[in-house]
This record gives structure tokens, C-alpha cells and sequence, in this order.
């Protein structure tokens, strides 16, 4: 029986695929959740690392307590939680259909809320744990084509700072990881458009997407004991995106054949 | 898992007691070369003993004043004589008006030392080391939860730490072409010898060490230990796409 188990929502792929990866290798227990329609992708992962698999809404309140009895029936323990399911439509605010709204708010708000309070009404009454909810950049700035997104990720971030101040007296860390862009999926298409991926890319200090693996190394550290003086934090793991400045590169959307001409201030360098 | 920092040359600063101590065991702990750095040279020997035991091997210690930039070159130099180059730099040296002296009290005097130890002593020894920081290097400075929120009477600590925060992110821009990444630890009410002169200057130390652990829901202080282990992870190749970040460790201090 391993000494940890763990809940990973959205594990069929990107983040919360490598979050499972990570912590399957120290030897958690896992019950991993994704989306009915990523069912055959949760099969396969959940064989690969020996995991118990859940394809359900997680704005469904019955997935949450499904996820919680599966894994205290094949674990007898619950004491760690990475709430990362989500979902993003971009596209302009003024063109957007409600239907996008409420499916993003179901998924990354409903769905956080639920399956977090839903653990840690576990955790509350079995000894405490740690929780870690997948946060973005979006959650700290304004970005275009991604208002509701972003609204999304505003509000997963607070519910993890006051889930983290009503959780501390139970023995419960709550934190939050920030990611920026990373090679997951969905953004795999925008990365290969060139003309898209120079604009972005060029406001990335460290040049380039992160991969899901770096990602979920921040979320196995906040899962840690090692991380036990951490509750309510936000760690942003977007290779220097947030810290300064740096305009968008638009020149070289009008040259996607050259993926990235030289900025004169890093000339020299 | 295997040691998280092998191989790896670190130079701690602020070495001698409380967070900077405990950095220096966890990086050794974890495998790493680490070059002790304190103003008080009973300090470097107490640390290099308390981290060599646990990393089982000796370690160098040096005595060094970060306010002294010439200092600051100096034991750089060394160290780069030594191991060829510096792959983690631990900024903790930082000094603090424990009398809480308010703004209209504070002397220039005071104000200057502050500001030469916590904001020109991470300058310095960023600009000595980057010349000899490969690429993968991490730099680690020591900020505060002073760098987003203030304290009553301890105005030159906390815009000093707001300073250190901004020179952080400032850096990480800077040093990203060459893959070097630079990040804050920014820890809320820690249990060192700095918060024990707050307490031994109380009228009752006893209310305002209860006072210090309410500030967090946790309620209780952290320990050197856990905002070490912090600093371990910024310095580790696992925070490979962290640069630029502020990582809060004060037990939700700052969340509420």
C-alpha cells in the first residue's frame, strides 16, 4: 500500500498527464479523472501507472465524491490533490457565445471548487494533506482573445488562497502554480503556426514553451512535505513571461517564415 | 530520489545563522559544493561544521562583509579559483532595525547601512558571480513578504525588500538569453536568531512570540528549515521554467 494517494483531474494529457507522471515515480497512489470524451487516452495512462481511472464531469458534484471513494477504496488513504482540469475557447469577448462561458466556468471554476472541497472535507477529517490547483498566468494579467478564460483562472486563484486560510487549522495546504505557455495540446497548434508563435514567443524571457514535465515538478514539490510552511501561494513558473516588460514582437507576425528576427536590445549579447 | 543539487557549486552569502545556515545544509545535504559566506567568522565555522556533517565532506568557508563590493570581488575570485565557476548563488545576507525605529526616527546612518547590506550586497554579489554562472545556473535571493506588504516601524527593511524583489525580476530578464535563472524566496515570520532579538527586546516575549505564529493560519512560525528547502527547489534543475517568480512561503500569512 503506498504511502500517499493522490487525486489528478484533467490527467488524460499536457499538465495533468505529467503531474501523474511525476507522482506515480514517488510511488503515490493515483486515481486520475479526465473528461468522458478522453476516455480510451485515461484508460491507457491509468494502465501505464497502475492508477484507478474516473472519466466524468468534474462539474458534476457526483465526480468529485467518485473520485474521492475510488481512491479510498483502492488506497485507504486520500492526502493529496492536484485540481488541474481545465478547459479555454479563445476568441473575442464582444463575438463569444454564453455557452463558452458557462462551459469554461463549469470546468474551471465549478469543477476546482467542487473537487477541492470535496477532498478536503476528506483530508479535514483524516489528518490533514495538500492540495495544489492549477492556476495560469491568466490568472494575473489581461490578455486578448481570452477575457472569460482569464476570469476563470482569476478566480482559481483566490478560491486556492481562501481554501488555504479556511483549510490551515485542518492540517490542509492549499497552493496554486501559474503556468504560462506550455507544450500541451492545444497550444502544440499554436506553437507550429509560426506567425502566431513569434508573437508570443517573443515575450517569453526564456524563449520558449515550457514542457508539462516542468510543470508538474512545481506541483510535486507543493505536494511535498517539503513545502510544508507553503499554504495560499501562487507559484508562476512561466520562464520570466510575468516579471517585465516586454512588448510583443509583432514585426515578426508579418514575416512567418522567419520565426524570430533579432531585437536590438539583445544584440551584442 | 537522487540528490537534487549534485555537483552543483553554491555560494551562500548571510551564511552564519538562521535561513542562510539552513541553506547551506540542505544545498550540501542534496549534494552540492557549497562555499559558506558570513561577516562573523565564528559564524562560517559553526556553519561549515553543522553543513559538513551532514553533507559528509568539508566544506570552504569564508569570512565576508556583501556590503563591501571589493569584498564581494574578492571572494568570488576565490571561489572561482577554486571550483571554475559558480552554479548557484544563495543571497541571504540582510540586516534588520530590531529597536523599530519610525520613518522621522530613522538616522541616515541607519538608513544607509540597510540599504548597503540587503540591497547593494545582492547587487554585488549578483554582478561578481554572473561572469562565472554557466548556463542552467540559478541565482536565489532572499526577499521578504516586507517586498509586498509593510510592517509599523520597520520602513528601511521593508523597501529595501520590495528593492531586492524588483532587482530580481530585473535580472531574470537580463539573464534569460543565457539560461540563467533568477528568482525570490520571499519567507513571512521565520524562527531565527533575527526574529529572537525582536523577541528578547519585547516587555513580553511570550505574547509577542504567540503574536508572530497568529499571523499565520498555521499559527506558528516557519522554520529556517522549510524556507531552505524553498530555496533548494528555485536552485534545483526541477524549477527549470521558474525565473522571474516570487515564491511565498509564509504559511498563508499574505494570503488573507
Amino acid at each position: 500500500m503506498p504511502e500517499h494517494a493522490a487525486i489528478v483531474t484533467g490527467a488524460s494529457q499536457g499538465i495533468g498527464l505529467a503531474i501523474a507522471r511525476a507522482l506515480a515515480a514517488e510511488g503515490i497512489g493515483l486515481c486520475l479523472v479526465a473528461a468522458p470524451r478522453d476516455h480510451e487516452r485515461l484508460a491507457e495512462v491509468a494502465d501505464d501507472l497502475d492508477a484507478v481511472p474516473l472519466a466524468a464531469d468534474v462539474g458534476d458534484p457526483e465526480t468529485a465524491e467518485r473520485a474521492v471513494e475510488l481512491t479510498l477504496k483502492r488506497y485507504r488513504r486520500l492526502d493529496r490533490l492536484a485540481s488541474n482540469a481545465g478547459i479555454a475557447y479563445f476568441e473575442h469577448v464582444l463575438d463569444a457565445p454564453l455557452e463558452h462561458f458557462d462551459e469554461m466556468m463549469r470546468v474551471n471554476v465549478r469543477g476546482m471548487y467542487l473537487m477541492t472541497t470535496a477532498a478536503a472535507r476528506y483530508m479535514a477529517a483524516h489528518g490533514g494533506g495538500a492540495v495544489v490547483c492549477t492556476a495560469s498566468t491568466a490568472s494575473l494579467a489581461g490578455e486578448e482573445l481570452q477575457a472569460v478564460y482569464n476570469a476563470t483562472k482569476g478566480a482559481v486563484a483566490q478560491l486556492a488562497r481562501s481554501l488555504a486560510v479556511d483549510l490551515a487549522p485542518h492540517g490542509i495546504r492549499v497552493n496554486a502554480v501559474a503556468p504560462g505557455w506550455v507544450r500541451t495540446p492545444p497550444v502544440e497548434d499554436v506553437v507550429r503556426d509560426s506567425a502566431q508563435w513569434s508573437k508570443h514567443r517573443s515575450r517569453i524571457p526564456l524563449d520558449r514553451p515550457a514542457e508539462p514535465h516542468e510543470i508538474a515538478a512545481v506541483v510535486r514539490f507543493l505536494l511535498s512535505d517539503e513545502a510544508s510552511y507553503m499554504t495560499g501561494s501562487l507559484i508562476v513558473a512561466d520562464g520570466g513571461l510575468t516579471a517585465g516588460y516586454r512588448d510583443s514582437d509583432w514585426e515578426a507576425v508579418r514575416v512567418p517564415e522567419d520565426p524570430r528576427p533579432v531585437r536590438p536590445h539583445e544584440e551584442g549579447r | 530520489m537522487s540528490r537534487r543539487v549534485a555537483g552543483k557549486v553554491a555560494l551562500v552569502t548571510g551564511a552564519g545563522t538562521g535561513i542562510g545556515r539552513a541553506v547551506c545544509v540542505r544545498l550540501a545535504e542534496e549534494g552540492a559544493d557549497v562555499v559558506v559566506t558570513s561577516q562573523t567568522a565564528a559564524h562560517v565555522e559553526e556553519t561549515c561544521r553543522l553543513a559538513a556533517e551532514a553533507a559528509g565532506r568539508e566544506l570552504l568557508g569564508l569570512q565576508l562583509d556583501v556590503g563591501d563590493s571589493d569584498a564581494v570581488d574578492l571572494v568570488v575570485g576565490q571561489v572561482v579559483e577554486r571550483f571554475g565557476r559558480i552554479d548557484v548563488l544563495s543571497n541571504n545576507a540582510g540586516i534588520e532595525l530590531v529597536h523599530g525605529p519610525s520613518v522621522v526616527e530613522t538616522t541616515d546612518d541607519e538608513w544607509e547601512r540597510v540599504f548597503r547590506v540587503n540591497v547593494a550586497g545582492t547587487f554585488y554579489a549578483c554582478r561578481a558571480a554572473i561572469p562565472h554562472m554557466p548556463e542552467g545556473s540559478s541565482i536565489v535571493n532572499m526577499a521578504s513578504i516586507n517586498s509586498f506588504v509593510a510592517w509599523e516601524n520597520d520602513a528601511p527593511y521593508t523597501a529595501t525588500k520590495g528593492a531586492v524583489l524588483q532587482l530580481t525580476r530585473a535580472l531574470a530578464l537580463e539573464l534569460a538569453p543565457r539560461h540563467v535563472r533568477v528568482n525570490a524566496v520571499c519567507p513571512g515570520v521565520i524562527d531565527t536568531p533575527l526574529t529572537d532579538a525582536f523577541l528578547e527586546r519585547a516587555e513580553d516575549p511570550d505574547a509577542l512570540r504567540a503574536e508572530y505564529a497568529a499571523a499565520s493560519p498555521l499559527n506558528r512560525m516557519g522554520t529556517a528549515r522549510e524556507v531552505a528547502n524553498c530555496v533548494l527547489f528555485l536552485a534545483s534543475d526541477e524549477a527549470s521554467f521558474v525565473t522571474g517568480s516570487a515564491l511565498v512561503v509564509d504559511g498563508a500569512t499574505t494570503a488573507r
